[in-house]
């Protein structure tokens, strides 16, 4: 067992980045490195979609490796090192979330075209199959992402926790801190959320021909 | 990893990555089984589809070496750096005492370098000083000196004595 020397109960599975990160407590700089190069992309886009705020985004995101340098020497591999830092991204964005509505400040952005059902940020799409298709594809992911913002707090971050290939729901229970139950229903009330907002959207898309039988054709 | 016999069974179909052919032909048999799970799937499906499909938040490219840097310049951080140096000491005052000992060897260096240069530029001009009176000496001839007979006659020279300046002194 990876960690039966310290006495800890692990999975079966070793955690390799809940070793990488033991070997950052002996200061090792280059595993940390590799843990930040690895866990980038899913911080940023878990902060970016709690905070909605794409300029504070990246500093928040830094800001969580930074904390969890500074935390090292406290980290004691009794969970999934993936756990352990969603935990802390999550506590940040928690805590800014509140600074803001202690503070709250008119936002910078206008609306495009000055209609507040318009989202300030227009996000692209690099997989273009024509112009229609393209305009189609937009909009919808702009819808996703409104959708996704109107959820509340809890809701939303367990449903991006759940996109993440490695997050169990145990995993996903630790970083929310509540029972698995609890977390299994804020998944399902979230999904249910979204699948009505986004109802015209799903029905015109092409993947429901996925589940078309082809015998049926 | 995630399956769980409560969920329906699209819940995560599609989620993480686009079906496979499996997971099409385990849907659909599920549908021809009963067909009232189809609308309800077919959603199950499309929002999985649309989760995956979220775009990935833009990063700056020196994001990694920005964390590094603000890790090296925080002092909170600054301990964890690797300590290997003085792993192989035990010495109880090493974090405080050392720059003062480092400081103390430098200058004792200092002093050292300074006194080796002053004596070799005082034995540099001693070594001066005996070649320039060598030099002195190598301009008489030898010979001269060993004619006692002209330092003999020196000495025979009448030597008049001035009364006058004597009787003055006195």
């Amino acid at each position: 067992m990876v960690f039966g020397k310290l006495g800890l109960q692990m999975s079966a599975i070793p955690d390799l980045d809940a070793e990488m990160m033991l070997r950052v407590k002996t200061g090792d700089i280059a595993a940390f490195e590799t843990l930040v190069e690895k866990y980038k992309q899913p911080i940023i886009n878990l902060v970016a979609r709690t905070i909605s705020d794409p300029t504070e985004a990246e500093d928040l995101a830094q800001n969580v490796f930074v904390q969890a340098y500074k935390s090292a020497g406290r980290y004691a591999a009794s969970a999934k090192f993936s756990t352990w830092l969603f935990t802390i991204a999550r506590n940040l964005c928690l805590n800014e979330l509140r600074r803001r509505s202690r503070h709250p400040t008119d936002p910078l952005d206008t609306p495009v075209g000055g209609d507040e059902d318009t989202p300030a940020r227009q996000i692209p799409d690099v997989r273009i199959e024509g112009p229609a298709q393209a305009m189609l594809q937009t909009e919808l992911l702009a819808k996703i992402e409104e959708a996704l913002a109107d959820l509340p707090e809890s809701q939303r971050t367990a449903l991006l926790l759940f996109r993440e290939k490695d997050m169990a729901y145990e995993d996903i229970a630790g970083v929310m801190g509540t029972s698995l139950s609890a977390t299994k229903s804020l998944i399902h009330r979230a999904r249910e959320t979204m699948k009505l907002r986004l109802k015209p959207y799903l029905r015109s898309g092409n993947w429901t021909s996925d589940l078309e039988d082809d015998r049926a054709t | 990893m995630m399956h769980n016999s409560d969920d329906s069974p699209g819940f995560e179909a599609g989620l993480r990555q686009p079906l496979t052919h499996e997971e099409r032909e385990r849907l659909r048999a599920q549908i021809r089984r009963n067909p009232a799970l189809k609308e309800a799937l077919s959603e199950d499906v499309a929002l999985n589809a649309c989760l995956r499909q979220l775009p990935a938040r833009p990063l700056s490219s020196n994001f990694t070496s920005q964390i590094l840097c603000a890790i090296q310049q925080n002092p909170q951080t600054a301990q964890l750096r690797p300590r290997w140096r003085f792993q192989w000491l035990d010495w109880p005052w090493k974090n405080h005492g050392l720059a003062g000992v480092t400081a103390a060897g430098v200058a004792l260096l200092c002093i050292g370098l300074s006194v080796h240069v002053y004596q070799d530029h005082t034995r540099a001009r001693f070594a001066r000083s005996i070649a320039e009176i060598g030099r002195a000496s190598n301009a008489l001839n030898p010979e001269v000196l060993k004619d006692f007979e002209a330092i003999y006659r020196l000495r025979q020279v009448p030597v008049a004595v001035d009364e006058e300046l004597l009787a003055a002194l006195q």
